[in-house]
């Protein structure tokens, strides 16, 4: 994708703007900028790597249809990702998964030792994350796979930053009993 | 530290948010409660393991499969002018009343400095001579596709076209005592990236136009000098010129400034 080094320079809200003018291009950076950390996102809610591509898409295609919507003066990534998260939980109320799948969450091959470790840790916690309520799993993911400090949660989801913590912290408590093969309240 | 707020002072300290005194109170209670110890070095796993996860790399082609979907379903209409105009207004509607003073003021200080500067800087339109308030022209060294003089009395400017990576960067200089106004009219095949103006005007934006409306200066300040680049995206090779049209003093001057290469 062929763009200027002035127009990939451009934040987030300019680009916004600059697609409502109707540059469809600017989107596309907007798409190439966020759609693997969504697409993680989606992944970890969901499980299944299909579902999370899906999800991804219908997220793009609907941000870019309500842009107008978007308030420039708020942060873009906070809107986009209200809307994945938005679409993987009504995906998962719809499929009322009972039962983490467990799939698809292979990660890229290193040395076979390290991967087998990796590996088998990942896959554990990818497992016991599915069995977390879709809530708690969500702040786990902003918080450790996604990066969000708590301030841009707060945004995120719409909670005081004092609430984000607390239930944050529960999440990990019952993250970890899972992990240790206790018995929690996921 | 109350037992029950050694848990969070946990989370805080393991995700760098613990202040040294609430670190050191944490520490203090770990040497002195193995239990307690324990569950911090259990929450210290959990640390790691969550840290241990790797990024998955979406499918191959999976981020041309959206843009492919997004380009089917085509641009979106264009916002009206009308619309842009009305947040700005909201935005000076919140502006407090004091906010509004600096602002005012900061603009009579800036133009008054514009007009005692003016003279050292008064040095031909030929691209930022010494003493400008201009910064350093980082286009400078792209390469000019096309330029054309405007003259009209009271008026004298210069419209410029520079190619950069894909796009297009149009420049106007104009030096005047009286009001004045210049348009320039683009093809609904560019649309604009940016503008970033350098002077006392003001900048309005339409669907395919763009208009600079110049309320002239002071007349023992001289002329002032403004200067504008606009920045296109989109349209390539396919847009050939530009309208420029200069109105002052009673006089329309109109002038086509080329966007492809050419013999001058």
């Amino acid at each position: 994708m062929a763009s200027s080094p002035v127009i990939r320079s451009m934040d987030d809200s300019e680009l916004a703007r600059e697609t409502l003018r109707g540059n469809t291009r600017s989107f596309e950076l907007l798409v190439e900028k966020y759609y693997k950390v969504l697409f993680n996102t989606a992944l970890r809610m969901l499980g299944d790597s299909e579902d999370a591509r899906d999800v991804v898409q219908i997220t793009f295609m609907k941000a870019y249809v309500k842009l107008n919507t978007f308030n420039p003066e708020l942060k873009f990534f906070s809107w986009i990702y209200r809307i994945v998260i938005h679409e993987s939980l009504n995906l998962l109320g719809r499929r009322k998964m009972q039962e983490p799948l467990g799939v698809d969450l292979r990660e890229p091959s290193r040395d076979p030792e390290e991967e087998c470790a990796r590996s088998e840790l990942s896959g554990a916690i990818s497992a016991a994350l599915l069995r977390l309520s879709p809530d708690k799993r969500l702040l786990v993911i902003l918080r450790h796979f996604a990066g969000f400090s708590y301030d841009e949660m707060s945004a995120i989801l719409g909670i005081p930053e004092q609430k984000v913590k607390s239930r944050l912290y529960s999440a990990r408590r019952s993250l970890g009993a899972l992990l240790v093969g206790r018995s929690a309240t996921a | 530290m109350k037992p029950s707020s050694y848990e969070a002072a946990m989370h805080r300290v393991l995700d760098g948010e613990a202040t040294p005194e609430e670190a050191a109170a944490l520490q203090r209670a770990l040497a002195a409660d193995a239990e307690l110890q324990g569950r911090f070095e259990e929450l210290q796993r959990l640390f790691s393991a969550l840290e241990a996860v790797a990024s998955v790399e979406p499918p191959v082609h999976f981020r041309d499969e959206v843009i492919r979907h997004l380009r089917e379903r085509g641009p979106l209409p264009r916002r009206s002018a009308s619309r842009f105009a009305a947040g700005l207004r909201s935005w000076r509607e919140h502006l407090s009343p004091q906010l509004a003073y600096v602002f005012v003021a900061g603009g009579i200080v800036g133009i008054a400095l514009f007009g005692a500067l003016d003279g050292r800087w008064r040095g031909g339109l030929d691209g930022g001579s010494p003493g400008t308030m201009l910064p350093l022209d980082r286009y400078q060294s792209v390469r000019v596709l096309d330029s054309v003089d405007l003259r009209a009395p009271g008026f004298e400017g210069v419209v410029r076209t520079r190619a950069l990576e894909g796009s297009l960067l149009a420049e106007i200089e104009f030096s005047t005592r009286a009001a004045a106004t210049v348009e320039i009219d683009y093809d609904a095949r560019l649309s604009v990236v940016g503008v970033e103006p350098a002077g006392a005007s003001t900048v309005s934006l339409e669907p395919g136009r763009i208009r600079v409306e110049h309320q002239g200066s002071v007349a023992a300040l001289g002329p002032s000098r403004s200067r504008y680049r606009v920045l296109f995206a989109g349209g390539g090779s396919l847009v050939s010129s530009l309208q420029v049209r200069v109105a002052t003093g009673g006089t329309t001057l109109e002038k086509v400034v080329r966007t492809v290469p050419g013999n001058p």
